[in-house]
């Protein structure tokens, strides 16, 4: 009896079968019905009930908001993050290159034509221009170009490149005596790098670190390369920064 | 009787061209046959396999992840079908690939983390096809958009200076400036060497030159920028529009001539997968084209193809 009456009444209810007119036919039929079919279509409109229900993801899928949101998610965030890569691009150092902007070929080539120079400055003001490998060598990953290399020379910032310099200006120099085009010199090496016996080397004295970032251009009508200067940020070892660039 | 010999034999030799014929026609049906969802999910998940991740050093895991889950979503249907699958291997690559090694990911790799995510959602919803063909559409479109007003606001592609250069130390595109300007291996050797001197010491680095490289650099330069923006608006346009047709024909034209040449096969693949997700069941030849795209993509710039032709161009 009590079954029957929830059908009764969730017809009653149910605006889909009742409609405006409390009067309809399939109120009519529910007053009607015997127990057990009034039980059956309890059961039913329980059914029916659960699975309109709003935590249903058929359900929810179905929403006109949640399919506009799956429709378009995936070329707005192209285009979102497409304008924000240009922005930045044309704000700071970042290469159209990367960054899913999509602007391959639009300049030129950021790992052939950009090039990192790190000089070491003495504490008597003088400058020592340290081949790149051997700053890559902290790179413990190997490969072609290790990450942090890659990364500065994609987009040159200056926290970027500061942490590269503070880390190298913090480190022990050695000299290390060698042969460079057949004259003897003392090259600056980093102790922890130094392969050979460290006491037999002296320490090499360093006040800074800096690191400049340039960018070869073609100079097209005079048929050469040439050198632009993007950013350049020193280093103390005690933490002190400047910087230039964009 | 001399008549009635030949025309046996044309006819025995008809009957054995028959079955050669139809069975190029049986494999075309049978191509043009297959579910467009189920292709474009295939040919998705094998790009995946071939080209798993940006070519980082570290990115051994990203290649063992990808191609396990790949491989077990190609030998079971309904994995592959499962918006949540594509879910996890767009939220996978959209951290690994596309943030933590962003200076390694090229266009493409975004790209297609950008469709794995298209795929999650369009499974998720109760019109696959339709929501599929609709973000294939859109991603292409606003690839090629966003390509072409890259360049067109870069000073130094309008002037010509990028392909200019490219054309002077990319190997990718030696082969071409041989067939078309006076590029020998000695002058490609000699600039490698100037190139090798550009440590940041040098102020100006002289380099050597042909005369119709900036011709070349400047056909390049249009040609590419006025392509990339037809794409872009042709794919744009209203579906029913006669110009929408069109679209696939540039973008497969555009495929098919750029990217294999240069060894970008991935990019060509990605595309043709999302042209074949838009393209309509009535354009069959295109679809067909569509299908067998990312194949000449891969063998013609992984394969020696490319070299052959340029061989036989510059010879």
């Amino acid at each position: 009896m009590c079954a029957h009456l929830i059908a009764i009444a969730s017809t009653k209810r149910d605006p889909a079968i009742r409609g405006d007119d409390e009067e309809s036919e399939a109120f009519k039929i529910a007053i009607c019905m015997p127990h057990e079919t009034a039980v059956k279509c309890a059961r039913h409109r329980l059914f029916v009930a659960n699975r309109a229900h709003p935590a249903n993801l058929r359900t929810v899928m179905n929403s006109v908001a949640i399919k506009r949101v799956l429709l378009f998610a995936a070329p707005a965030i192209l285009l979102i993050v497409a304008c924000v890569q240009r922005y930045v691009a044309s704000a700071s150092n970042l290469t159209s290159w990367h960054g899913a902007g999509f602007g391959m070929f639009a300049t030129l080539p950021p790992f052939e034509t950009r090039k990192m120079s790190t000089i070491l400055v003495t504490p008597d003001g003088k400058e020592i221009w340290v081949p790149s490998y051997q700053v890559e060598a902290r790179i413990p990953l190997g490969g072609w170009m290790p990450q942090i290399h890659r990364e500065i020379l994609a987009w040159p910032s200056e926290s970027r490149i500061g942490a590269l310099a503070r880390e190298l200006a913090e480190s022990d120099w050695v000299a290390v005596p060698q042969v460079v085009d057949g004259q003897p010199k003392l090259v600056p090496q980093r102790k922890q790098d130094y392969t050979g016996d460290p006491r037999s080397v002296a320490p090499f004295p360093l006040s800074s670190v800096r690191i400049e970032i340039w960018e070869y251009d073609l100079d097209s009508p005079g048929k050469q390369l040439v050198r632009n200067k993007l950013i350049s940020v020193a280093e103390t070892s005690e933490g002190v920064a400047h910087g230039t660039g964009r | 009787m001399a008549l009635a010999d030949d025309v046996r034999a044309e006819d025995s030799e008809s009957e054995k061209r028959r079955p050669t014929r139809s069975r190029w026609k049986r494999a075309y049906e049978w191509l043009l046959g297959q579910d467009t969802l189920e292709v474009v999910l295939r040919l998705t998940l094998l790009l995946l396999i071939v080209h798993p991740t940006s070519g980082s050093p570290r990115a051994w895991y990203q290649t063992l992840a990808t191609v396990s889950l790949c491989l077990l979503a190609f030998v079971y249907p309904p994995l592959r079908r499962n918006p949540l699958f594509w879910l996890l291997l767009a939220v996978f690559r959209f951290v690994c690939v596309n943030y933590y090694d962003w200076a390694f990911a090229n266009n493409h790799d975004c790209l297609l983390t950008y469709w794995c995510l298209a795929l999650a959602c369009s499974l998720a919803l109760p019109d696959s096809k339709a929501a599929l063909a609709l973000n294939g559409r859109l991603l292409v479109a606003l690839t090629f958009l966003t390509a072409a007003g890259w360049k067109l606001s870069s000073p130094e592609y309008r002037d010509g200076r990028t392909f200019e250069y490219m054309l002077y130390h990319d190997s990718r595109f030696f082969e071409l400036s041989r067939v078309f300007a006076d590029f020998t291996f000695d002058l490609g050797e000699r600039n490698h060497v100037v190139f090798d001197q550009m440590n940041g010491l040098h102020k100006t680095i002289p380099l050597r030159t042909d005369r119709l490289y900036p011709v070349l650099a400047t056909i390049l330069t249009w040609w590419t920028v006025l392509i990339e923006a037809a794409v872009a608006i042709l794919f744009l346009a209203p579906r029913r529009s006669q110009m929408a047709k069109w679209g696939d024909v540039a973008l497969l034209f555009f495929l098919a001539t750029t990217y294999p040449w240069v060894g970008i096969y991935a990019f060509s693949w990605l595309l043709g997968t999302m042209g074949l997700a838009q393209c309509p069941l009535e354009l069959r030849r295109i679809r067909c084209c569509y299908m067998l795209l990312p194949l000449y993509a891969f063998v013609f710039s992984e394969g020696n193809l490319k070299a052959f032709l340029f061989g036989l161009l510059s010879s």
